[in-house]
C-alpha cells in the first residue's frame, strides 16, 4: 500500500516536469527499496499509476466535458470516451508495474 | 523459485518504453500521447483562456488583442507592422497545425511530415512537377519588391514565430502529437505557397485532354453544341445592357487546326468540383435604410477546423473585420468603417497544356518556331520522414513546367507536355487584399484590384458613399475564341499566349440601373464583351436565381439578405422534373414507385431538409444523366468531358431522340422514357437499400451525408452527419461536406454593421468546446451579428496584451 503511495507521489512529481517514460523511476527505486516479491511489486506498482494516470485522465475528461475523450474514442475507433481513460490507467500502470517488479527483482539477489 | 531474471525483467521493461515511444504507421507512440501531462489530454481545455500579458522581441510598441464571447480575437495595434505581427502571433495560437498543414501540403512536402506513403509521395511529386514551390518563389520575389508588402509579409512571420518558439511540446496542438512532429518555422515563403495554393484551388482546372479525347472521338458537332454553345438560360455576371466602350485586339487564330499526338491523361491534379461562390450588393434605392447591403458566401469544400477565421485589425489607417486564411495577412472578405467586400470565382481558362517535342532523351532542347530551343531545369528534393529522399528534375520550356502522359506506359515514346498557368506569373496578391483592407471608396477599391494576378476572382463592392460595383479581376491571357479549349500545339507561336486584357476592360460594372450587382460563377459578361474569358462556367442555376429574387425586392433589410443565403429552391428541378415525370413510363411501375411519383409531382423543387422529393430527385437525375453516356463514353480509354446539366437539359428538350440516348449494349432502341424510366426505378431501389423503406430516413438532410472532415482527415476531429438543406444549384449550396464556408452580410451606412457565421470556430483545438461552436447556426442559418469595434472595448471574455521587450 505505502509502495505505491510512494510510487504514485513521486511519478506525479517526475512527470510534471519529464518525459512520460519518468513514471518507470519510482517504480524501479521503490521497488528495489521495498524488496516485495515480484507478482505483489508488478501489483503496487500497476496501482500506482493505475490510479494517478486514471485519475488524472478521469479529472480531465469530466472537467472538459467529454469533448476530447470523446473525439479521442472515434480517432480510435473505441466507442466510449471513458476506454479512452480505462486506455491511459492500464497503460501507465503496465509500465509502472513493469518498473517496480524490474526494481523488486534486483534487489532479490538468492532468488525470490 | 524466481520465474524471471531481473535482466530479463529490465529488457521487458526498457522494451515496453521503447514500443510506447515509438510511431506505429499511422498509431502515434502511445506512452507519449496519453501521458496526461503532455499527451492529448494536455488539450482538453477545461476553463476559458486567463488573460494574459506577453513580451515579445520584435515589436514596436504595444498591442491588446481582445477576444469577444464568441472569442472572436480584435487586434488593436498601433501601427501597422505591429498589427500583422500581432495577426501571425494569433493566427498561429489558434491554427498553428492548420496553417502548417496546408503548406506542406501545397509545397509538396507532406512526405516530409507523414514518412513512407506512396499516395502522399505522388501527391508531392504532382505538386512539385506543377511548379508549387518553384513559383511561390517567383511570387515572393514580387511580394519583396513591395515595401509595404514586404514589411507585412516579414511582420507576420515573425508573429506566427513568436508563438511558436513560446511552444513547449506538451503545448503543440494535438495533431502534432498524433503524427509525432513538431511545428517548424515559419517564413514569408510559406505564405506564398498559400498563395499558390489558393490558385490551384480556385484556378487548377483545365479539360484540354478531355475536350480532345471528345473531339477525337465523337466529332466536332459535338464539341460546338455541348462546350462552345451557352445556354440560353444564362444571366450574366455583368449584365448584358453593359455597353463596352472600347475595342479589343484578339490574337489571331492559327490557320491550322493542331490534332494532338494523344489524348490521355495529361492533368494528375484535379480541383474540387465543390467550389463556387455567392456574391451580390443592392444599392440604397432598394434598401429600408438607403445605403447599400453586400452579402458574400465563398462555397469550398468544408473542413474542420473552418478554413476561415473571424478577425478584426484596427491600426492608424485599419479598421477591418471579416474572415481572412490562416497564413495570409490581412482580411480577404470584410468590411470596414466605409466599405465592404466579397469575392467569387471567375470561370476562364488560364491554364493550357502544349504537346512539346524534346530533341533526345536528354530534354535539353525542344522544337519551337522552326527551330531547337534550350529548356530549363530545376532539382526538386523530396525529403521523407524515415526514408531516402527523392530527387526529380523539373524540365521547362518558354510555356512553363513539363509533364509526360501516361508516365507508366513504357511500351512506347513518352508524350510530353507543357503546362502554361497563370498561377506561374509572379503576382502580389497581398497588396490588393491589404489595399481592400484600408480602402474608403470606389477609387481606391479599383486601385487596389489593379495588382491582382489570380486566381481571378469576381470582386463585388458596396460603400457608404452609395457606390456598388462588380469587377471580374485577375490576369487573363488575350485569346482568341476557344484557345486552349484542346491540347495546344507547343511548336508554334501561334498558339503563345500573346499578351493581356488590360486591367481596365476586364468586364466590369458599377451602380447599374437595376440596382444591384451579383456573380455565382456563371459566364463572367454578357455576349457583347469583346474577349474570350472561358468555355466552362457554372450552370447557370444560381446566378439566376439570386437575379430573380433581387429584380422583385425592395426595401429590402439586411435579414432578407441573410433568409436569401438560405434559399434551397432549385431552377436546376424545376427546369427538368415535370418533363421526367412526363418520360415515366407508368406501367412499368411497381405500386410504391407509383406512389411516390405522385409526391414528386407536387414537389416545390426546394432542396429543404425535411423533404424526401430533393434526395430523390439527386439520385433520379444523376443516374439519368449517367445512362445517356455510361454506355458510349467507356468504349474510350482515359475520361472524355462530360457536357453541364444546364445545356444537356436544353438539348434534350429540343431533340429527345439525341444521339447518346439509346443504350448501344441492348438490341432494342431506347427512348429518352427508357432511360428516365429506368433511373427512377434505379434511384428508388437505392435510397431504398440504403436509407430503408420510404419514410424520414429518405429525408434529404440526410441523404446528403453532409460530413464536414478535419483538414488532416483526422477521424474524430471533424462534424459528421450536419443535417442541413441546401444544393449545389442553390443559392445556399450546401451538400455533402461542400458549401457555404462563411455567410456574410454588411449593411452599409454611417454605423456599418455586419453579420456573418461558418461552420467551426475560432480555435482550432478539437479539445476545445469553441471548435465546433457555431457550426449549429451556420446548420440553420442564424447568422451572429458581428462586434464591429470602433475603438477598443471596455468588456470582453479575455484579453492579451503585447509588450514590445
Amino acid at each position: 500500500m505505502l509502495l505505491s503511495l510512494f510510487i504514485l507521489i513521486f511519478a506525479f512529481i517526475l512527470n510534471l516536469f519529464l518525459p512520460w517514460w519518468s513514471i518507470a523511476i519510482p517504480g524501479v527505486v521503490f521497488g528495489y527499496l521495498f524488496k516485495e516479491k515480484a507478482v505483489a511489486s508488478f501489483l503496487w506498482g500497476f496501482l500506482a499509476l493505475f490510479l494517478l494516470w486514471g485519475g488524472q485522465a478521469l479529472y480531465i475528461h469530466v472537467a472538459n466535458d467529454g469533448i476530447m475523450s470523446g473525439r479521442i474514442a472515434e480517432m480510435l475507433g473505441v466507442g466510449s470516451p471513458l476506454i479512452v481513460v480505462l486506455i491511459t490507467a492500464v497503460l501507465g500502470g503496465f509500465v509502472s508495474g513493469l518498473a517496480t517488479m524490474t526494481g523488486s527483482l534486483a534487489n532479490q539477489k538468492k532468488g525470490g | 523459485m524466481r520465474f524471471i531474471s531481473p535482466f530479463l525483467s529490465a529488457i521487458l521493461l526498457v522494451a515496453c518504453i521503447l514500443v510506447l515511444n515509438t510511431k506505429f504507421g499511422s498509431i502515434p507512440p502511445l506512452g507519449k500521447f496519453f501521458d496526461p501531462d503532455a499527451g492529448f489530454w494536455a488539450n482538453a481545455e477545461t476553463s476559458i483562456p486567463d488573460s494574459e500579458i506577453l513580451e515579445i522581441d520584435g515589436l514596436l510598441d504595444e498591442v491588446s488583442v481582445v477576444f469577444d464571447d464568441r472569442r472572436v480575437p480584435h487586434i488593436f495595434a498601433q501601427n501597422e507592422h505591429d498589427l500583422f505581427m500581432a495577426q501571425g502571433y494569433i493566427t498561429a495560437q489558434q491554427r498553428l497545425f492548420q496553417m502548417e498543414i496546408q503548406t506542406y501540403d501545397a509545397a509538396g512536402r507532406l512526405s516530409e511530415l507523414i514518412g513512407e506513403n506512396s499516395g502522399v509521395q505522388n501527391r508531392d511529386l504532382t505538386t512539385r512537377r506543377w511548379g508549387m514551390p518553384w513559383a511561390a518563389e517567383k511570387k515572393l520575389e514580387k511580394v519583396m519588391q513591395d515595401s509595404e508588402s514586404s514589411k507585412i509579409v516579414q511582420a507576420y512571420a515573425h508573429g506566427v514565430n513568436a508563438f511558436i518558439e513560446s511552444l513547449s511540446p506538451d503545448e503543440y496542438p494535438v495533431e502534432y502529437k498524433v503524427l509525432n512532429a513538431a511545428p517548424e518555422a515559419w517564413t514569408p515563403l510559406k505564405t506564398s505557397i498559400l498563395h499558390m495554393n489558393m490558385l490551384r484551388t480556385l484556378a487548377g482546372g483545365s479539360s484540354d485532354d478531355r475536350t480532345s479525347r471528345t473531339k477525337a472521338f465523337l466529332g466536332e458537332e459535338y464539341i460546338n453544341t455541348f462546350f462552345k454553345t451557352r445556354p440560353e438560360s444564362v444571366d450574366p455576371i455583368i449584365p448584358e445592357s453593359r455597353i463596352w466602350d472600347f475595342e479589343s485586339i484578339k490574337p489571331e487564330v492559327p490557320e491550322t487546326d493542331f490534332i494532338p499526338k494523344t489524348a490521355e491523361r495529361i492533368q494528375f491534379w484535379e480541383p474540387d468540383a465543390g467550389v463556387g461562390s455567392n456574391n451580390w450588393a443592392v444599392d440604397g434605392s432598394k434598401t429600408a435604410n438607403g445605403y447599400p447591403i453586400l452579402a458574400g458566401d465563398p462555397h469550398l469544400s468544408l473542413s474542420m477546423p473552418s478554413i476561415w477565421m473571424e478577425m478584426q485589425l484596427h491600426a492608424p489607417g485599419y479598421n477591418t473585420y471579416g474572415v481572412g486564411f490562416q497564413g495570409i495577412p490581412g482580411i480577404l472578405i470584410g468590411f470596414n468603417e466605409k466599405v465592404a467586400f466579397s469575392v467569387t470565382n471567375t470561370g476562364s481558362d488560364v491554364l493550357d497544356w502544349y504537346e512539346i517535342e524534346f530533341k533526345d532523351a536528354s530534354k535539353d532542347e525542344y522544337w519551337y518556331d522552326g527551330k531547337w530551343n534550350p529548356t530549363t531545369k530545376r532539382i526538386e528534393e523530396i525529403k521523407v520522414k524515415g526514408g531516402e529522399t527523392i530527387i526529380d528534375t523539373l524540365v521547362f520550356t518558354h510555356h512553363g513546367p513539363v509533364m509526360v502522359a501516361n508516365p507508366d506506359d513504357t511500351t512506347r515514346e513518352p508524350i510530353y507536355h507543357a503546362m502554361r498557368w497563370v498561377g506561374h506569373e509572379p503576382g502580389n496578391s497581398l497588396k490588393t487584399f491589404v489595399g481592400l483592407n484600408k480602402a474608403g471608396n470606389y477609387d481606391d477599391f479599383v486601385a487596389a484590384l489593379e495588382a491582382y494576378v489570380g486566381p481571378a476572382q469576381n470582386f463585388v463592392f458596396a460603400s457608404t458613399e452609395g457606390d456598388i460595383a462588380m469587377w471580374v479581376n485577375g490576369k487573363f491571357p488575350n485569346k482568341w475564341d476557344f484557345q486552349g479549349q484542346e491540347v495546344s500545339d507547343g511548336s508554334d507561336p501561334a498558339f503563345d499566349w500573346q499578351g493581356w486584357i488590360p486591367h481596365q476592360h476586364n468586364p466590369h460594372v458599377k451602380n447599374p440601373p437595376r440596382g444591384f450587382v451579383s456573380s455565382a460563377n456563371q459566364e463572367s459578361a454578357g455576349e457583347s464583351y469583346p474577349y474570350y474569358l472561358a468555355d466552362e462556367n457554372a450552370p447557370y442555376e444560381r446566378g439566376k436565381r439570386i437575379n430573380d429574387l433581387l429584380r422583385e425586392m425592395d426595401n429590402i433589410t439586411p435579414q432578407d439578405m441573410m433568409n436569401m443565403q438560405m434559399d434551397d429552391y432549385s431552377l436546376h428541378a424545376e427546369s427538368i422534373v415535370p418533363e421526367m415525370i412526363e418520360w415515366v413510363i407508368r406501367d412499368s411501375l411497381n405500386f410504391k414507385e407509383t406512389e411516390f411519383l405522385s409526391q414528386m409531382a407536387s414537389w416545390n423543387f426546394e432542396m429543404d431538409a425535411d423533404l424526401q422529393q430533393p434526395g430523390f430527385f439527386y439520385y433520379w437525375f444523376r443516374e439519368f444523366y449517367r445512362s445517356i453516356f455510361r454506355d458510349e463514353y467507356k468504349l474510350v480509354d482515359g475520361s472524355l468531358r462530360y457536357p453541364h446539366r444546364d445545356r444537356l437539359i436544353e438539348v434534350l428538350k429540343s431533340d429527345s431522340n439525341f444521339l447518346l440516348i439509346d443504350n448501344i449494349e441492348t438490341e432494342e432502341k431506347e427512348t429518352i422514357k427508357d432511360l428516365a424510366t429506368a433511373a427512377y426505378k434505379h434511384a428508388y431501389d437505392l435510397l431504398d437499400t440504403y436509407y430503408g423503406t420510404i419514410g424520414e430516413g429518405w429525408n434529404w438532410g440526410f441523404v446528403m451525408n453532409n460530413d464536414i472532415e478535419h483538414v488532416g482527415q483526422i477521424p474524430g476531429f471533424g462534424a459528421m452527419d450536419v443535417y442541413t438543406g441546401g444544393s449545389s444549384e442553390a443559392i445556399n449550396a450546401t451538400r455533402f461536406g461542400y458549401g457555404p464556408s462563411w455567410r456574410m452580410v454588411v449593411e452599409l451606412g454611417p454605423e456599418v454593421k455586419g453579420w456573418g457565421v461558418y461552420p467551426g470556430g475560432i480555435s482550432g483545438n478539437p479539445g476545445s468546446p469553441n471548435y465546433d461552436a457555431f457550426v449549429e447556426n451556420w446548420r440553420l442559418g442564424n447568422h451572429f451579428e458581428l462586434n464591429f469595434y470602433r475603438e477598443k472595448p471596455e468588456n470582453t471574455l479575455y484579453e492579451i496584451t503585447f509588450l514590445s521587450n
